[in-house]
């Protein structure tokens, strides 16, 4: 208990720096290097550093703020057990999903594997970049690779489907590198827990 | 030298009082501009057609021909201030001054309000250095075709002086998109082929992707998201706006081309675990398989009833490949660069153009089969989407201009390119139509 205590407080701070000044945030390292193109966005709190707690949901007594939870993986889950990170990136053509989401994309499939009612829809996307046609398929090969890894986690077929829109649904509409980074990415879409 | 450039660099100019000067003519929200004039190109005199009837003409027949036909690099239309006289008939024009002028043909006519929406359009078409009639005909026309009827003189000018089709009463279909995140509309136009008239044929809030014209120059099929959970390949008779929806498998249902005979459709299915080629017959939505490949296989487009070519990565970059329908090995066609993709073929079959990316920019190439020898047309960072003109003289494509898609066509010598913006939204994905029949 005084060991959680101890990482809660820690996690407060942080939080609370992250809030107090996002441009300090902005230059904040990444914490891992394999991942230059993983974005900071708004709502995205994978920059945040709160450290394990085995899986509880924790409170920080002193400001009220929700600390989220880690499951066994370290990774950040909410009150049901599901992964925060819903959105993957991806390096131009490349279909392979970074080192350091593996344990995230599995934690999702744990989750769903262990829901019989849970239904996912991965949402395959690229960026302007190439044709359009052959970058629908270069997202659903995107999709794939959660798709395999979601499977390898015991989740049924009928758990999961697949949607690639290629390049038609960008969430930034820029014509550089920043833009492209954010749109070359996998979204897990829960239609059902 | 000098002279003959002095001539024809006020192109712009002229295009910009037609879209300017004639408001009534235009009702559509594009704006044409030619970026590069063709050197090789026939000089035409192209005088204002003469008009009987009360008020302003309703619409500048000679401007139109003559944006077209500068539209295809293979005529130079004299300018306007440069015109040593406005005859309206024949009887009028004295064929010395125009040899002086340097042009080798002159077109002249005039426009008559015979009543209510009735008009009649009379023009000939002469030869200055033979002094003599080409052709000539008596057009009756109604309010609201005047500039189809212009796009029909510039198929009859072209075809009686190069012996080949004039492509300048086709349509184009294109996707256009309004607004963004939410907000988004995607829209489904067929426009007139210079742009000008465009029709929404179908409005949606989901995207719409890869409109193909059937032979028939009346049906389209496109690719349509609409279904939250699983694309779509729809076909949609442009006239009547009826539609079915063709094939919806799990996966991918994309890049639909038709078949020579119109019978049946290529396209991309990955229903069986990976994308690869079918042939779908066109009623009964069945569907053989024609790639075998673990590998990315996309955008197909025929080269005659027998032949495809299409995008593979499978040596591990996009590049194309041919293949018999009826399956078989696929042969590599493109040597030169990382990605060679998006493959249209012209109507004899001769020549392919594609996306071809280099360096981190994409343009239209065109690569001939018999030598396999590729020219880069465009100068784009973003271009993509080719789509051969019937005639094989011409590609439209998609590119990116200010931050905004835009349509550009280039003729395949790469000697002029136009750009077709539109003012509000992004344009993509055109789509060149058969000659109308």
């Amino acid at each position: 208990m005084h060991m959680i205590r101890k990482l809660s407080t820690i996690g407060c701070i942080t939080l609370m720096l992250a809030a107090c000044s996002p441009a300090d945030r902005e230059e904040e390292p990444v914490p891992q290097q394999v991942r230059p193109q993983a974005p900071q966005r708004p709502g995205d709190v994978s920059g945040t550093q709160v450290g394990t707690v085995g899986g509880k949901q924790i409170t920080g007594a002193e400001t009220g703020q929700e600390i989220p939870a880690r499951n066994a993986l370290g990774v950040m889950i909410d009150e049901f057990g599901v992964p925060h990170h819903k959105v993957f990136y991806f390096d131009y053509d490349q279909a392979s999903i970074h080192q350091e989401d593996l344990d995230t994309v599995a934690s999702h499939g744990q989750y769903i594997a262990s829901s019989p009612s849970a239904r996912v829809r991965l949402e395959g996307h690229t960026d302007e970049r190439g044709t359009r046609e052959y970058n629908v398929a270069l997202g659903e090969n995107r999709a794939k690779a959660v798709q395999r890894i979601l499977q390898l986690q015991g989740v049924r077929p009928d758990q999961v489907s697949v949607l690639s829109y290629g390049e038609e649904q960008p969430v930034e509409y820029g014509h550089e590198a920043d833009s492209w980074a954010l749109n070359r990415r996998v979204e897990i879409i829960y239609e059902s827990r | 030298m000098i002279e003959k450039n002095h001539k024809y660099k006020p192109v712009l100019a002229v295009l910009l009082w037609m879209v300017c000067l004639a408001p009534g003519m235009v009702r559509a929200a594009m704006e044409i501009e030619i970026t590069r004039a063709g050197l090789s190109a026939l000089p035409i005199a192209i005088v204002p057609f003469g008009w009987s009837g009360t008020g302003e003409a309703p619409s500048d027949i000679a401007a139109v021909v003559a944006n077209d036909l500068q539209s295809s690099g293979r005529f130079r239309a004299l300018d306007r201030q440069d015109l040593v006289a406005t005859p309206d008939s024949g009887a009028e024009v004295k064929y010395a001054n125009w040899r002086l002028s340097g042009v080798d043909y002159l077109l002249i006519g005039r426009v008559d309000h015979v009543r209510n929406d009735d008009y009649t359009i009379q023009f000939q078409l002469l030869d200055v250095l033979r002094q003599e009639h080409v052709t000539g005909y008596n057009l009756s026309v109604r309010n609201g075709h005047l500039r189809q009827a212009a796009h029909e003189i510039a198929d009859i000018v072209y075809e009686k002086i190069l012996n080949e089709k004039g492509i300048f009463s086709t349509r184009i279909a294109y996707i256009s998109t309004l607004g963004q995140g939410d907000d988004r509309v995607y829209r489904l136009q067929v426009a007139d082929s210079d742009g000008q008239n465009p029709v929404a044929i179908l409005t949606s809030k989901r995207p719409l992707m890869s409109p193909a014209w059937a032979p028939d120059a009346r049906r389209l099929a496109y690719v349509s998201f609409e279904d939250t959970k699983r694309s779509a390949i729809f076909i949609q008779d442009t006239r009547d706006g009826s539609r079915r929806k063709l094939i919806s498998r799990t996966g991918i249902n994309g890049a639909p081309t038709w078949s020579p005979d119109g019978k049946k459709l290529a396209a991309v299915l990955s229903h069986s675990g990976n994308p690869e080629v079918y042939v779908i017959d066109a009623e009964t939505g069945q569907a053989s398989q024609v790639t075998n490949n673990p590998a990315i296989d996309t955008e197909p487009d025929w080269i005659d009833k027998n032949t495809v070519v299409f995008t593979s990565d499978r040596s591990g970059s996009p590049q194309l490949y041919e293949v018999a329908v009826s399956g078989g090995r696929a042969e590599r066609i493109t040597f030169e660069g990382r990605y060679n993709a998006s493959p249209s073929v012209s109507e004899d079959g001769s020549t392919i153009a594609m996306v071809h990316g280099e360096g981190g920019q994409y343009r239209i190439a065109v690569i001939d089969r018999p030598t396999g020898l590729m020219s880069v047309l465009t100068e784009g960072s973003l271009d993509e989407s080719p789509s051969f003109a019937p005639n094989g003289g011409m590609i439209m494509y998609a590119s990116e201009s200010g931050g905004k898609g835009v349509l550009g066509a280039v003729s395949v010598d790469g000697s002029v390119k136009q750009r077709i913006t539109l003012k509000e939204g992004d344009v993509r994905e055109p789509s060149w139509s058969p000659l109308l029949q």
